[in-house]
C-alpha cells in the first residue's frame, strides 16, 4: 500500500463530537477569561466586544449548559460502542482510551526515544498523550459542570452544603479553567499541530483519516495489527476534497489563532507574572 | 434670682447622672446598677438582650471554613467607630484599605454602606447588628438573595485575593484547595513543556520518508 494512501481513524461522529467541544471550549473560554479580568483595561475591552456583563455572563451559563449535555451525550454514546459481549478486551484492549500498564511502559520508551537511548515505542491505536488528553479534558469538565452549578445556584446550594463552600467553588472553577484553557492551547494545540512530522496542521481530526506512510511511523503496532487482521484495506477512504481541506484549515487556524492571542493577553495581569 | 452657679452645675450634674453606666459598659467593665445581673452567667440561657457581652459567650466554630472574624478583645459596641477624628468627612478605605477588592464591588458596584448599613455602624458581633450572624442572612445578604439561609451568610465576600500562610488557619479549605490546583498546574505544565519540547527537537533528527502530499 502506497504512503500517502489515507485509512479511517475517527468516525464522523467523533469529528462532529470534537467541533461541538472546541466551539463550546472557546466560548466559555473567552467568556470566562471576561468575567475573570473584568477589573482589567482589557477584561473591560473585551466584555464590552462581546456586549456587556450581563450578556458575557448568560452566554457563558447558556454555554456551559450545551457542553455538559454534550458531555453526557459522549457518555451514551460511548458506553453504546463498548462490546458487551467481550467487556474486558473492549475497555482494556488496544482500541481502548483507558489507561494501562503498556502506556506507562510506552511513556518510559519514549524517553528513552527523546535521549537517544532507545528505539521509538511501538504505538498502538492510541498514545499514552491521546489518552491523557482525553481523560484530562474528562475529569475537567464535570468539576467545572459542578462548581458551575454551584455559582449559578448560590442560594441553592447553601441550603445543601456551607455556603463558604461557594468561596472554594470559585477558586476551583477559576483554576481548573486556567489549567484547562492553558494546556489546551500550549500542549493540545501548539506541539499538537507544529511538530515537524505535523506541520502546518494535523489535520486527522478534522478529515478522519491519516496517510498510511505518516500513521506507519507514528502508530506502527496499530497499522501491523490492522495488517494482520486483514482489516487495513477497508479502511482506505478517499482524500478530502479541497473545499473541505481549505475550510478546516482556516477553522483550525482561527481557532490557534483565538486560544494564542486568549493566552497571550492575560498572561500580563496573570498571577504568574504577578506572583 | 433662683439657682447660683454652683446650684445650677449641680442641677446638670444631677440630669448626668443616669449616663453613667454607658461610661463604664464602654471601657468593658461590669456595668453597675441595674445591668449588673447581666454579668451573672447563671442566668445567662434566658437573658434576652442586656447590650452587654460576657467574653466566655462561645462563638461556634465553622469546621475547615473560614473562622469567623475576630473584631477585637474589647466587648463589642453599638458605635465602632465612636472616638475617631474626622470620622464624617472619610471613607471607608482610608482605614479599611483591602476590603474594597472584592467581588460584590467589583462586579456589581455594591458599595460598603449598602451591606454594613447606615451609621452608627455596629460592632459585627454586637447583639444589634445587622452583620452579627445571627441574622445576617435576613437583614443583608436577603436584600438581593433573595430566600438566603444563614449558611448562605458564612460565605466569605472579603475574602483575600492573595492565598497567605495566615490563610491556613482562617480559612484552611481555600489555602488546601489553592495548594493542590497550583501544584496541579504548575506540575502538569512542567511535565509537558519539557514533553513536548523534547518531542519537538528529537523529531529533527528523524529520517522521513519523502513527503507525500
Amino acid at each position: 500500500m502506497e504512503a500517502s494512501v489515507r485509512i479511517r481513524r475517527f468516525t464522523g461522529i467523533d469529528r462532529l463530537t470534537h467541533i461541538f467541544l472546541i466551539i463550546t471550549f472557546m466560548i466559555l473560554a473567552f467568556t470566562g477569561a471576561a468575567q475573570a479580568f473584568y477589573e482589567t483595561s482589557w477584561g473591560q475591552q473585551l466584555v464590552w466586544f462581546m456586549g456587556g456583563y450581563q450578556q458575557v455572563k448568560s452566554i457563558h451559563i447558556i454555554t456551559g449548559w450545551a457542553m455538559s449535555i454534550g458531555f453526557i451525550v459522549h457518555i451514551v454514546i460511548s458506553l453504546s460502542r463498548i462490546n458487551w459481549r467481550h467487556p474486558w478486551h473492549s475497555l482494556f484492549g488496544p482500541d481502548s482510551l483507558i489507561p494501562t500498564w503498556r502506556d506507562f511502559k510506552e511513556f518510559g520508551q519514549r524517553l528513552m526515544w527523546f535521549t537517544g537511548l532507545g528505539k521509538a515505542p511501538p504505538f498502538e491505536r492510541w498514545t499514552y498523550l491521546e489518552k491523557f488528553d482525553y481523560w484530562a479534558v474528562f475529569w475537567g469538565i464535570p468539576l467545572l459542570f459542578i462548581t458551575g452549578i454551584m455559582l449559578i445556584y448560590p442560594v441553592d446550594t447553601s441550603h445543601l452544603l456551607p455556603g463558604w463552600t461557594l468561596n472554594v467553588a470559585t477558586l476551583l472553577h477559576r483554576a481548573e479553567a486556567v489549567l484547562a484553557i492553558v494546556y489546551i492551547i500550549v500542549i493540545h494545540l501548539l506541539f499538537g499541530h507544529f511538530r515537524r512530522s505535523t506541520f502546518p496542521l494535523n489535520d486527522t481530526m478534522f478529515s478522519g483519516s491519516a496517510p498510511v506512510g505518516h500513521l506507519e511511523d507514528e502508530k506502527p503496532g496499530w497499522v501491523a495489527r490492522l495488517r494482520d487482521e486483514g482489516r487495513l484495506t477497508a479502511l482506505v477512504v478517499a482524500a478530502p476534497a479541497i473545499w473541505f481541506r481549505v475550510l478546516y484549515f482556516v477553522f483550525a487556524y482561527a481557532i490557534i489563532i483565538l486560544g494564542v492571542y486568549l493566552i497571550f493577553s492575560a498572561l500580563p495581569y496573570s498571577n504568574l507574572l504577578h506572583g | 434670682m433662683g439657682l447660683s452657679r454652683v446650684g445650677y452645675s449641680l442641677l446638670i450634674g444631677l440630669g448626668l447622672l443616669p449616663m453613667l453606666p454607658a461610661a463604664f459598659a464602654q471601657q468593658g467593665m461590669a456595668p453597675p446598677g441595674i445591668y449588673a445581673d447581666a454579668a451573672i452567667s447563671r442566668y445567662r440561657d434566658q437573658r434576652l438582650s442586656s447590650a452587654y457581652y460576657d467574653p466566655s459567650d462561645q462563638v461556634p466554630q465553622l469546621r475547615f471554613g473560614p473562622t469567623p472574624q475576630q473584631g477585637s478583645a474589647l466587648p463589642p459596641k453599638l458605635d465602632a467607630h465612636i472616638g475617631i477624628k474626622g470620622y464624617m468627612t472619610r471613607s471607608c478605605t482610608s482605614c479599611h484599605e483591602t476590603t474594597i477588592a472584592n467581588s460584590h464591588n467589583i462586579k456589581s458596584n455594591i458599595t460598603c454602606h449598602q451591606c454594613h448599613g447606615g451609621r452608627p455602624i455596629a460592632s459585627s458581633e454586637h447583639y444589634f447588628s445587622p452583620m452579627n450572624p445571627i441574622r445576617r442572612h435576613a437583614y443583608v445578604c436577603a436584600k438581593c438573595h433573595e430566600g438566603a439561609s444563614a449558611s448562605f451568610a458564612t460565605y466569605v465576600v472579603h475574602q483575600n485575593r492573595e492565598i497567605t500562610s495566615d490563610t491556613r488557619k482562617t480559612f484552611p479549605a481555600l489555602y488546601w484547595s489553592n495548594a493542590f490546583m497550583l501544584a496541579l498546574i504548575v506540575g502538569v505544565m512542567l511535565i509537558f513543556l519539557l514533553h513536548g519540547i523534547a518531542w519537538w527537537i528529537r523529531e529533527w533528527f528523524v529520517k522521513h520518508r519523502d513527503s507525500e502530499d
